[in-house]
């Protein structure tokens, strides 16, 4: 029962989370609109505003939905069709997509160009916030 | 098929080079081609040739936010000639002594060293729910036997979760007059025969056609799709250009093509 119940808790905590779109400390950025994350996001640029290459990181979970969705107001079904032009047509191919936050923030702490999304319960001092999406 | 058809479809050996600018609240790429370009044309019913051509060509695209407009033109020379029957039998002195003028027709069945230019202009727009795209399109083209055409389509479409329904409306229309054929001064069955040889090749590959299409796009995975298309194409009088036919005959008015395809992207 405790069990069920934290497990409640977990889903509607993670339900209500904001989230945050993070950046390398050295990056040179300090932060983006949403209109920049967009177009990081969507293969429409591969730089920052200050022209470093920009490594867009996705998650293969259902947060991958909720950032979207934040971001765009598109749902995952029509980003992965939008995606699917993109790739066929040769242009780009979509992020790179990891397991959780903790791998996102690895990631991210390792490499000056990488940009990724996660929980703001999940940050800590090793990276830079450039947007927060709010639920 | 019908606004992609009269592109060839085969190999192409060569290099892009392309740059991407912010421009405004969007975004403007250029892009230049260059390279060889080796397909097949169906010269009758079992043999076929084996065509080349240089090709180079430009391209501007811009995108902000839900559209994307394009303006792209593309440059094709013939680098070899079709061996024809028609046009050996045309530079034969012998028909050329009881069909004056006829040698001049061979040059009319000639591809080498011809040029034709592609010039495309499209426009899209895509918010997640709904899709439309047109493109427009003009060849200029110096072949005699395959005149320049005017070409368009519209788009419409909507999604519904994992799957998109979508009708298209294209046009294509060839702009161009016939060749006017001389008339042999004997009236011999064979020569009658050839002159309606030469008139065919050299006049009959007009394309002049609509058409509607009626599909749907299931996306089953992220990477695989399964399409449904309906497509319904009236065919004008010598418009049949596009469509592969094997024997000579009446021009076929409608014709309809079901259709079902799976996309896969790896």
């Amino acid at each position: 029962m405790k069990r069920i119940l934290l497990a409640l808790l977990l889903t509607i905590g993670s339900a209500k989370a904001d989230l945050v779109v993070i950046g390398h400390p050295k990056s040179g950025v300090e932060a983006l609109n949403a209109k920049q994350v967009q177009d990081i996001y969507l293969g429409r640029t591969r730089a920052f505003p200050n022209l470093k290459f920009a490594l867009p990181i996705d998650q293969a979970n259902y947060r991958r939905a909720e950032f979207y969705e934040l971001l765009t107001g598109r749902s995952l079904e029509q980003i992965n069709a939008y995606w699917a032009r993109i790739v066929f047509t040769g242009q780009a191919s979509p992020p790179l997509q990891l397991p959780n936050d903790a791998a996102v923030l690895s990631t991210v702490r390792d490499n000056e160009g990488a940009i990724g999304y996660i929980d703001r319960a999940s940050v800590d001092g090793s990276v830079r916030v450039l947007l927060l999406l709010r639920k | 098929m019908l606004y992609y058809g009269a592109l060839p479809v085969y190999h192409y050996d060569g290099g892009d080079i392309s740059k991407r600018f912010e421009v405004g609240e969007g975004f403007l790429t250029v892009k230049a081609f260059g390279g060889h370009a080796f397909f097949q044309v169906p010269l009758d019913q079992s043999s076929y040739f084996d065509a080349s051509s240089t090709l180079a060509a430009g391209s501007l695209s811009y995108e902000q936010g839900n559209w994307r407009a394009r303006l792209s033109v593309v440059y094709n020379h013939s680098n070899n000639e079709i061996p024809l029957m028609l046009a050996a039998l045309l530079r034969d002195p012998r028909v050329n002594g009881v069909w004056p003028g006829a040698a001049s027709l061979s040059s009319e069945l000639s591809i080498r060293g011809k040029t034709a230019y592609y010039n495309m202009v499209g426009l899209a727009y895509d918010d997640g729910t709904w899709l439309a795209q047109a493109e427009a399109a003009y060849i200029d083209s110096t072949v005699s036997f395959y005149p320049s055409t005017a070409s368009a389509y519209l788009s419409l479409g909507r999604r519904f979760g994992p799957v998109t329904v979508y009708s298209l409306f294209g046009i294509a229309e060839s702009l161009r007059h016939d060749v006017k054929l001389s008339s042999p001064a004997l009236p011999l069955p064979e020569l009658a025969a050839l002159r309606e040889g030469v008139d065919f090749a050299i006049n009959g590959n007009g394309v002049d056609e609509k058409s509607l299409a009626l599909g749907a796009r299931w996306d089953v995975y992220e990477n695989v799709d399964v399409k449904f298309e309906w497509s319904h194409y009236w065919l004008g009088q010598q418009g049949d250009q596009l469509w592969d036919r094997r024997e000579f005959g009446p021009v076929p008015g409608n014709v309809n093509v079901w259709s079902v395809g799976i996309d896969f992207l790896f």
